[in-house]
């Protein structure tokens, strides 16, 4: 045999052998008695203002499903490992979690600047991945057949959806976008502007500020000029609640709306007074709602850590961090006693409106791994709480 | 020890070598008192271990009575043994009257709090050190550059600067460390003037290193001679200088 | 009309990167030790106050009152702890030493106050003037008031008292201070303590206008700029390169784009590095310190 018909014969053989594994049923990490569920996330660093939330509200629910007698009668177990806010942290991490821990599923990474990077490494691992909380419309869009994300809604959709609102609900004509520099900032504005282009009432101004800037009267001056009807502010807490104290202060009385970062427990008070009736996007009930399964979960919450309570939480990644533990153990218990990661993930396919009680319900199909499509406007009221205005628009 | 400055035995060792080796000397009190000796002899060893940049491997150092082993610099000064240096160390961003200014810090009688409330004791004592500084820049002939930066000075000028700022402190005693090198003939007299001046007038006690002969010769009331890091010599500039030792020595036999 | 609502925004903004250049340079040209965790010095009061009132209850003015003790104390930790006894290593380690001071801080108090950014209440109510058409907040005459002030104080204590005069020598020359009686490690120790209680008043004046977060601190990277502008020796350049900063910022954001505003005022900064290498304010026309 020379050396090009060996290379065929070999090429042919471990293309066989390629096809064949979507038939191996993989069960790494479920025993018997136990499912050993892996963290990623930033718990350090800029983006621990999600991670931080999306490891403690998971491992609530999976404490609490223990307690409840564990799923198909195994208990959970759970690593965590902190991506300090770093892609190539996130990517060593996660290889960790696959490779040494033999992890069943992997909840995570929390942030787009980390999750993005990381993409090609979780497609081509196999191993399913619930995004609970960043909403980079690159992870779902194309579809990657072991990735999906429940809770939060990808800054495209979300993108549309404000657009929508403020057009077709709102009736209004003048929108400015006020963005982050970054990636989150250009995907969200490039979907409002899109969107808002096709409605035929193009933004009259679109001005960009960093996650780090302290000042932005130009940005506001600019958009003064522009004499808009709304300002869409598209990125982290700190910089727009700088924003829109800037807004309302250079004399601008438009209506103000936030993208979903800035569903943030401590927002108002941040902007202070200027701040009332400045509105945001919320992806589910507020962390403060007095309705029953978010009243529970809150009080569950403040009693398992009560450290974090005293910051204020549980605050929205808290939430949707709860929220996707929980998608991971309905799938589990859809996909009954003999799991693996294949009918894991089918069963996942399946969920057709399920509710965690506390985020929005998910749909997901062998077509679709984006769970929510629906988005709710809340508004700061005259005491600086926070209130979800009733109905919900639907993102597409 | 009957001086008021007094090396007892003292050795310095660095490692192997002995750079100082069982050197006794006693400054006495409104003394001019000189230590000379060839390049290598010892001598800054010996300035450097009285001012406690080294330690004294053997023997001992007293000050006005109290060893001065282990005592910081600036609590050397407080003591009233002020030094100066061959490249002089001056504020040279200062002014003329700054640096000597700053040479009666340890001599100011109110706080911080006070400086920063500008209590009246606090301007008082501001009024009594601009007075001093006034004196001290008349001693030393340097009245009219007194706004001048010290660095813009030339190099006989920022000596007397450095004196002036050494006499601040109200010392018994200063340590110059050759205070004449690279001066010219006329500046070396003034020199001269101003040691008897500081001897004879305010009493003060000087212990004098340097090269420059005519300054030695020309104001010590006593001369220590040192080579290889031993005293070969001692006594009045006559006496040392027909020392048959020291003439060997800076002959080189 | 908007250029003088540029003058109007910029300078305060611009205050505040003198403020953190003021503490920077004071401590550069106090111990020669180039802080890279002052600004995290400045959060760590900030969340004092936060944690004084919010979880002790103690009153607002109270809080501010123990904050600025507790900083003076926590930079006297710092010199007689970290950089006291690193004195004598090479320059590098003293400064990778700041960089952990300021690591530590910033991801200690997201651990123990959380990653969310925490709301901070004003000095003063805040209100906006309408003055003729240029909007200007109270946040913002505090910010320039209080920041000129200081440094006027600043400039005065060193010019005029014999403190003051201590430090400069000391700073200029450690041998010859120490000979007229001055302990080198007593102002190395002031200069820690005079930096840190200014890192305690601009965590006041910042906090409510910043959004405190643990990650407040990365102002201190605008702050190093304006202290470069000012030529890094002089207290009043490090204001004065503040404001300019704050200036051509808002003014190249304004008239060129947003976009490149930081592009501007970085380009600005190597043209000054490079043709003013002394920067505005340089050595040869004012004293150091």
């Amino acid at each position: 045999m020379n050396l090009r018909t060996f290379l065929k014969t070999a090429l042919a053989g471990s293309l066989a052998l390629a096809t064949a594994l979507p038939a191996y049923a993989d069960s790494t990490g479920i025993t018997p008695t136990s499912i050993k569920i892996g963290f990623i996330g930033s718990l350090t660093g800029p983006a621990a203002i999600w991670g931080s939330g999306n490891l403690a509200g998971a491992v609530l629910a999976f404490e609490q499903q223990n307690e409840a007698g564990g799923i198909n009668g195994r208990k959970f177990e759970w690593v965590s490992i902190d991506d300090e806010s770093s892609a190539p942290k996130g990517i060593a991490g996660f290889n960790k979690l696959v490779q040494t821990e033999q992890v069943f599923a992997v909840i995570g990474p929390s942030a787009s600047a980390v999750g993005v990077p990381m993409k090609s490494v979780l497609a081509s691992s196999g191993v399913p991945v619930i995004i609970p909380s960043f909403s980079s419309p690159d992870m779902t869009e194309p579809l990657i057949k072991n990735v999906f994300r429940t809770g939060t809604l990808n800054d495209r959709m979300q993108g549309r959806a404000i657009a929508d609102y403020l057009v077709q609900i709102l009736k209004l004509d003048r929108v400015a976008i006020m963005r982050q520099s970054d990636q989150y900032g250009a995907t969200g504005a490039g979907a409002i502007t899109d969107r808002l282009k096709e409605l035929g009432k193009a933004p009259v101004a679109v001005e960009t500020f960093n996650a780090s800037d302290t000042d932005l009267t130009s940005q506001v001056l600019h958009l003064r000029g522009a004499d808009p009807q709304a300002i869409v502010i598209y990125g982290y807490p700190a910089p727009s609640a700088i924003a829109t104290r800037q807004i309302r202060e250079l004399g601008i009385k438009s209506e103000i709306i936030g993208s979903s970062a800035t569903s943030n427990q401590n927002y108002p008070e941040m902007v202070g007074k200027v701040g009332i009736g400045v509105k945001f996007v919320a992806v589910g009930d507020l962390p403060e709602s007095d309705d029953k399964p978010m009243a529970d979960f809150r009080a569950a919450f403040q009693k398992r850590y009560p450290d974090l309570a005293r910051q204020g939480r549980p605050a929205t990644s808290d939430v949707t961090g709860y929220g996707a533990a929980k998608n991971v153990i309905e799938a589990l218990r859809r996909a009954g006693k003999d799991v693996t990661r294949e009918n894991f993930m089918a069963a996942l396919e399946t969920f057709d409106g399920y509710s965690s009680g506390v985020t929005m319900p998910t749909y997901l199909s062998p077509t679709r791994h984006e769970g929510n499509s629906q988005m709710r406007i809340a508004i700061i009221t005259p005491e600086l709480t926070r209130e979800i205005l009733p109905g919900a628009i639907d993102a597409k | 020890m009957s001086g008021l400055l007094s090396l007892c035995d003292v050795t310095v060792r660095f490692g192997g070598l002995v750079a100082v080796n069982n050197v006794s000397i006693d400054v006495q009190e409104g003394m001019i008192h000189s230590l000379i000796g060839p390049n290598g002899a010892g001598k800054t060893t010996i300035i450097n271990t009285v001012t406690g940049v080294y330690a004294p491997t053997e023997g001992a150092i007293y000050f006005d009575g109290l060893p001065l082993a282990g005592v910081p610099p600036n609590q050397i000064c407080r003591r009233g043994l002020t030094r100066t240096f061959q490249n002089t160390e001056l504020f040279g961003e200062m002014t003329v009257a700054d640096n000597v200014r700053v040479g009666m810090h340890s001599t100011a009688e109110y706080g911080i709090v006070s400086a920063i409330l500008a209590s009246r004791r606090c301007r008082a004592t501001e009024a009594k050190i601009s007075e001093k500084v006034a004196e001290l820049l008349d001693i030393v002939n340097l009245t009219d550059q007194r706004g001048t930066a010290a660095r813009a000075l030339p190099l006989a000028k920022m000596r007397r600067l450095e004196l002036a700022r050494a006499l601040a402190a109200n010392p018994k005693m200063l340590l110059l460390d050759e205070p004449a090198a690279g001066l010219r003939a006329s500046e070396i007299e003034e020199m001269n003037a101003t040691l008897l001046m500081l001897r004879d007038k305010l009493k003060i006690a000087i212990l004098l290193v340097d090269h420059v002969m005519p300054v030695v010769m020309g104001v010590s009331d006593r001369i220590t001679v040192v080579n290889f890091g031993q005293k070969i010599a001692e006594g009045t500039p006559k006496d040392v200088q027909s020392n048959p030792a020291v003439i060997a020595a800076y002959l080189g036999h | 009309m908007d250029i003088l609502q540029i003058v109007a925004n910029g300078v305060p903004a611009g205050m505040m990167y003198g403020l953190v250049a003021l503490g920077i340079v004071l401590i550069h040209n106090g111990t020669n030790v180039v802080h890279f965790g002052y600004g995290e010095q400045i959060t760590l009061s900030a969340y004092i106050v936060v944690v004084l009132q919010v979880i002790f209850h103690v009153p607002f003015w109270l809080a501010c009152l123990v904050s600025i003790v507790l900083s003076a104390l926590f930079g006297l930790a710092i010199y007689l702890g970290i950089l006291g006894p690193l004195r004598r290593t090479p320059l590098i380690v003293q400064i990778i030493a700041t960089l952990a001071i300021g690591l530590g801080i910033r991801e200690g108090l997201r651990a123990f106050m959380g990653p969310d950014p925490w709301p901070f209440p004003a000095i003063v109510a805040n209100k906006v003037y309408d003055v003729h058409g240029v909007f200007i907040t109270t946040a913002n005459i505090v910010v320039v008031t209080v920041s000129i002030a200081i440094a006027a104080l600043l400039f005065l204590f060193f010019r005029l008292s014999r403190y003051g005069h201590a430090i400069l020598a000391a700073c200029e020359s450690p041998r010859g201070a120490s000979i007229v009686g001055i302990s080198v490690k007593q102002v190395s120790a002031a200069i820690w303590v005079l930096a840190s209680v200014l890192a305690a008043v601009a965590a006041l004046l910042m906090a409510p206008v910043l959004t405190l977060s643990p990650d407040m601190g990365l102002i201190a990277i605008k702050g190093f700029c304006a202290a470069i502008l000012g030529g890094f020796v002089s207290l009043p350049g490090a204001i004065v390169g503040g404001v300019l900063l704050g200036l051509i910022e808002t003014a190249a954001g304004y008239y060129i784009s947003t976009a490149t505003k930081d592009m501007v005022a970085y380009g600005a900064l190597i043209a000054m590095v490079i043709f003013m290498p002394q920067g505005l304010l340089g050595k040869r026309q004012i004293k150091k310190v």
